[in-house]
């Protein structure tokens, strides 16, 4: 499995809007870091994740998920998921993560 | 019934999707509901992962058992790596928002019961064990 990801930059809601399909783990999580990092390089913003079809993550994609809200919260900024799966749902009430991200 | 099958995978990232896969194909045959079937990939995932980022595992593979058997489902995850401190592990902080030691928070979440056997330098048993309702 892979992971895609699709962004654009919401001007309305000072938001980077990530579409991201596919499972998000411990193989396809670096190179997500990367575009993640490069994106707030090249522009601060809040971050959304539409997870609409995320159908897997991981502790290490969770773990990257901290890493840039950390990183955007410094300057002001927040992380929205959007649309996660029961799944995915799951595991962010599990861990806590639900109360650090604003997931609807 | 009792059915044991083996998977042996070399130590490395992109061969955890196999056992994920192989988790789902294992826990869908003894009928466990879709909730379980993705709470057990994801266990057995996570124990993947421990050993491949953590473990210096001293061979090039690592093994999966999965232990069927009518009313419950066991999963060994086995590697010669370095062990790890068991005793000593500490529930992750939500508030720290650090993201070491999830991996287990998560297997220990979703699991009926998790057992962690460990020496140094002797490798890691991790036992996942999910029992049907």
């Amino acid at each position: 499995m892979s992971l895609r990801v699709k962004k654009h930059f919401k001007e309305e809601q000072v938001s980077w809007l990530f579409e991201i399909a596919g499972e998000l783990d411990l193989e396809t999580s670096a190179n997500f870091k990367d575009i993640l990092n490069k994106t707030i390089d090249e522009k601060m913003a809040n971050i959304i994740f539409d997870c609409q079809e995320l159908t897997f993550i991981d502790s290490t994609g969770l773990g990257i998920m901290i890493s840039i809200y950390k990183r955007i919260k410094e300057h002001g900024h927040l992380v929205k998921i959007k649309n996660p799966k029961k799944n995915i749902n799951k595991l962010l009430n599990i861990t806590g993560l639900n109360t650090v991200f604003e997931v609807s | 019934m009792s059915d044991k099958i083996t998977l042996n995978l070399p130590c490395k990232k992109e061969y955890v999707v196999l056992a994920r896969m192989t988790s789902s194909a294992v826990a869908n045959k003894l009928n466990f509901d879709i909730e379980t079937v993705e709470d057990i990939k994801l266990a057995v995932s996570e124990a993947c992962n421990n050993i491949i980022q953590h473990s210096d595992n001293t061979k090039k593979d690592f093994i999966i058992n999965f232990c069927l058997e009518e009313k419950q489902l066991t999963v060994e995850i086995v590697d010669h790596g370095k062990g790890f401190d068991y005793k000593n592990y500490k529930r992750p902080s939500i508030e720290e928002l650090k993201g070491n030691g999830l991996g287990l928070f998560i297997m220990q979440s979703l699991m009926d019961e998790v057992v962690v056997e460990s020496l140094p330098n002797s490798g890691t048993v991790v036992k996942l064990i999910k029992r049907l309702q």
